[in-house]
């Protein structure tokens, strides 16, 4: 199931896929399969994300 | 993994393999000159010492890389820390050893049924009996280091 709420997260927060790899150290390719729903990030990756987007992880990652 | 325990590994990796290279090539060397007779094909030594010379090699390559251009060293540490890339890479790995595993299996199983003569007999049957039962040990002893290294200390509890 895809991301949409990262996705949205990260376009509002003006920062690009590329730029928030770098901010929590992994590949451009991990963010856009996460955002893709093609990879579960680790929880540790999860908080990581959060922090550099400034959300909680019941913003970003929790499915109603 | 930060930027100076890459360099220090790849600076080990090039001086272990500039060892064992050197170690290979005198050797080979020296078994030739003093005509020993402990190795059949005493060239095979020489030729074998390139391995760890053009692995040496791929690694200077790599440092100098990294030394010059710390951009591309960033994205080189983040090639080894990407948990996606990480986790693929211990899948590959995983398999290539299960695959060995079974390899290593078939040539004993073959070589046994094969020629029986060998059995207890040649040195090639007792290396792929050893190789096999290595193959299976090492696993469960790297089960049990890993696992109880993952384990909470008693001040964590």
């Amino acid at each position: 199931m895809k991301n949409k709420k990262m996705k949205i997260a990260r376009i509002e927060s003006d920062v690009s896929q590329e730029q928030l790899a770098d901010l929590v150290g992994v590949t451009r390719q991990t963010i856009s399969l996460i955002e893709s729903g093609n990879y579960n990030p680790t929880l540790k990756l999860c908080k990581d994300i959060c922090k550099a987007l400034n959300k909680t992880l019941n913003d970003l990652f929790w499915e109603e | 993994m930060d930027q100076k325990k890459i360099i220090q590994e790849t600076r080990l990796y090039i001086i272990v393999a500039l060892i064992v290279g050197f170690a290979l090539l005198a050797a080979g060397i020296v078994l030739q000159i003093t005509d020993s007779n402990l190795i059949a094909n005493k060239k095979a030594l020489v030729g074998l010492s390139f391995i760890p010379f053009a692995f040496a090699l791929m690694n200077y390559f790599k440092l100098i890389k990294l030394l010059k251009s710390p951009e591309k060293m960033k994205h080189v540490i983040v090639d080894e820390t990407d948990e996606r890339l990480v986790r693929l890479r211990n899948e590959v790995d995983a398999k290539t050893f299960k695959f060995l595993r079974w390899a290593i299996f078939l040539a004993y199983m073959g070589y046994t049924f094969i020629v029986p003569t060998d059995i207890f007999e040649s040195l090639g049957w007792w290396l792929l009996l050893i190789l096999l039962i290595f193959s299976f040990v090492i696993q469960a002893f790297f089960a049990k280091i890993i696992l109880s290294s993952t384990l909470p200390t008693e001040k964590e509890e």
